[in-house]
């Protein structure tokens, strides 16, 4: 079976195919790992891959689909995920020297619910160290390269997922999201990246950066591939206290294309940093399709958001010190320049500032939503400012350019971890260069199926998501 | 970008002006605060936004 049979299915279409008996799951997994080990590892893209676990796996879905046993809706379905979800007995790195050979004795719940939904779990794909960083950069394991230009990072941290999702070498990828690290890539990648609301899935066995902020998501080429992979991880855990006891929908039932009498909230003006040009564009064309195809946008100034991400970066900074101190001081040459820009003013805040941004939590989220959502479904903003910048930035070299860099990146994401408000990223078009771009719908608590439908249905209108990078 | 030889425990000034910057806007920007406030649960504020727009949608 050739990657070209298979790539163009997606998620969902490779599980109808294996379901109806079209594709064996043994063919599709020999043929995504030979992918992942040479495209993948071409593309940096790779950290782990498990064959020999993967193939009889499959094997074994094969067998019970021949006895008419079906686990659940990935059943035979290979996947791969960032290099920081724990497989009980497997060696993981989170991407990083300090931590690596950390072998978990569990195993993360998502994965649980994506075994129990017959997913096969095939390997472990690169990351920014430990999670800790915008842009995808990891002089240490590698910088994953961005399959439509190589000369451009992928965003991180999910920046391995990013590369092997939109090069096709994957059907789907989990990620984790603490300052945009679903969305950013997602959109420098031309993906749809979701980060649903705090609490709508699970972080009970992945690697924790900053729990206050830490959300889990998929990262996929359509909007129906989304639905179906967050329909399958997304509920109560008791794993996990932080999770809601709200019953999940199957978030594929939104994707109807029904957009009349949905009102939204476009931030037109007021973003800092502004977006460049070729963003604002697209980000325009985008508001007129929505119109067009029956939704109410009203545009407005966008509330300073500067604030909010400062708050936001202090609690990531102090929870990310605890964390990570101890294998901190004395052990910094083993830790990337980048990372390290980022981690160190945690050991220098006082706990007076970080109580302080925990305590404003509550109100500045009522507020933003009181503001934002009073007459409106939906918030639309871009994803990013930019697109994917340069590997060789010069700012990658300088600490203080390089925060600055970092800050700017995600200036648009940051919000939504501090209030836990769910967003995702969708594609919204591309540069004149041929770089993607990515349009950011930000939701009412847990209304993450009103999101995927007008996600969806700009998809259907436009075509974005069925673009192909270059070979 | 620089590796650093850090003494064991000791922050980089840089790193320590990031901080400041930060202590400054987080007290800047949390002065509303009310006397009391502590760090709430985060899912039990989503959840009631959740419920009130829910009872909202239902009387309209």
């Amino acid at each position: 079976m050739k990657l070209e049979d298979l790539a163009p299915l997606g998620l969902s279409g490779l599980a109808r195919a294996i379901a109806a008996g079209e594709v064996s799951a043994v063919d599709a997994t020999r043929t995504f790992l030979e992918a992942l080990d040479g495209r993948g590892r071409e593309l940096r893209a790779v950290a782990r891959l498990w064959p020999e676990r993967a193939l009889a796996e499959a094997q074994a879905r094969d067998r019970e689909r021949a006895r008419g046993q079906i686990r659940g809706p990935l059943h035979g379905v290979p996947l791969a995920h960032k290099d920081m979800f724990y497989r009980a007995g497997e060696t993981l790195d989170f991407g990083s020297r300090v931590y690596a050979g950390f072998r978990p004795d569990t195993t993360a719940s998502v994965l649980e619910r994506l075994d129990a939904a017959g997913a096969i779990d095939i390997g472990r794909l690169a990351m920014v160290e430990v999670a800790l960083g915008i842009t995808g950069h990891n002089d240490h394991v590698g910088t994953p390269r961005n399959p439509w230009n190589a000369e451009r990072v992928t965003g991180g941290s999910t920046s391995g997922g990013a590369a092997a999702v939109a090069a096709r070498l994957i059907p789907a990828t989990l990620g984790s999201d603490t300052g945009g690290s679903i969305r950013v890539p997602s959109a420098f990648c031309g993906l749809v990246g979701i980060k649903p609301t705090y609490g709508r899935v699970s972080r009970a066995g992945c690697m924790p950066l900053s729990p206050s902020l830490d959300h889990i998501g998929p990262l996929c080429r359509s909007t129906e591939d989304a639905a179906l992979l967050l329909s399958v991880i997304a509920g109560h855990d008791p794993r996990d206290p932080t999770t809601s006891l709200r019953p999940v929908p199957d978030y594929r039932r939104a994707l109807d294309g029904e957009l009349r009498g949905m009102r939204m909230v476009a931030l037109v003006e007021g973003l800092e940093p502004e977006p460049d040009p070729d963003v604002a564009a697209a980000f325009a064309a985008a508001l007129e399709v929505f119109a067009r195809l029956g939704a109410q946008v009203v545009r407005r100034r966008a509330p300073d958001f500067g604030d909010v991400n400062a708050m936001r970066r202090t609690v990531m900074m102090a929870e990310a010190a605890a964390l990570h101190g101890p294998r901190v001081f004395g052990r910094e040459q083993e830790w990337n320049p980048q990372t390290l820009a980022r981690l160190l003013p945690g050991f220098a805040l006082p706990a007076t500032a970080y109580l302080r941004a925990a305590s404003a939590r509550a109100s500045v989220c009522a507020h933003l939503v009181r503001d934002l959502f009073a007459d409106a479904d939906l918030v639309l903003l871009p994803t990013a400012p930019c697109t994917a910048p340069p590997i060789e930035d010069p700012q990658v070299r300088e600490e203080s350019a390089f925060v600055a860099l970092a800050n700017r990146v995600g200036a648009y994401v940051g919000p939504f971890n501090y209030t836990g408000l769910p967003a995702m990223s969708v594609p919204m078009g591309f540069d004149p260069t041929g770089l993607p771009l990515g349009l950011q719908i930000v939701g009412r608590p847990f209304a993450e199926a009103t999101m995927l439908r007008a996600a969806h249905a700009l998809e259907q209108a436009t075509g974005y998501s069925r673009a192909e990078p270059p070979a | 970008m620089e590796k650093r030889a850090t003494v064991p425990g000791e922050v980089p000034a840089s790193a320590q002006r990031q901080a400041e910057e930060l202590v400054q806007r987080v007290a800047e920007a949390t002065r509303f605060l009310p006397f009391g406030a502590e760090p709430a649960n985060v899912l039990e504020v989503l959840e009631q936004l959740a419920a009130t727009a829910e009872e909202g949608e239902c009387r309209a």
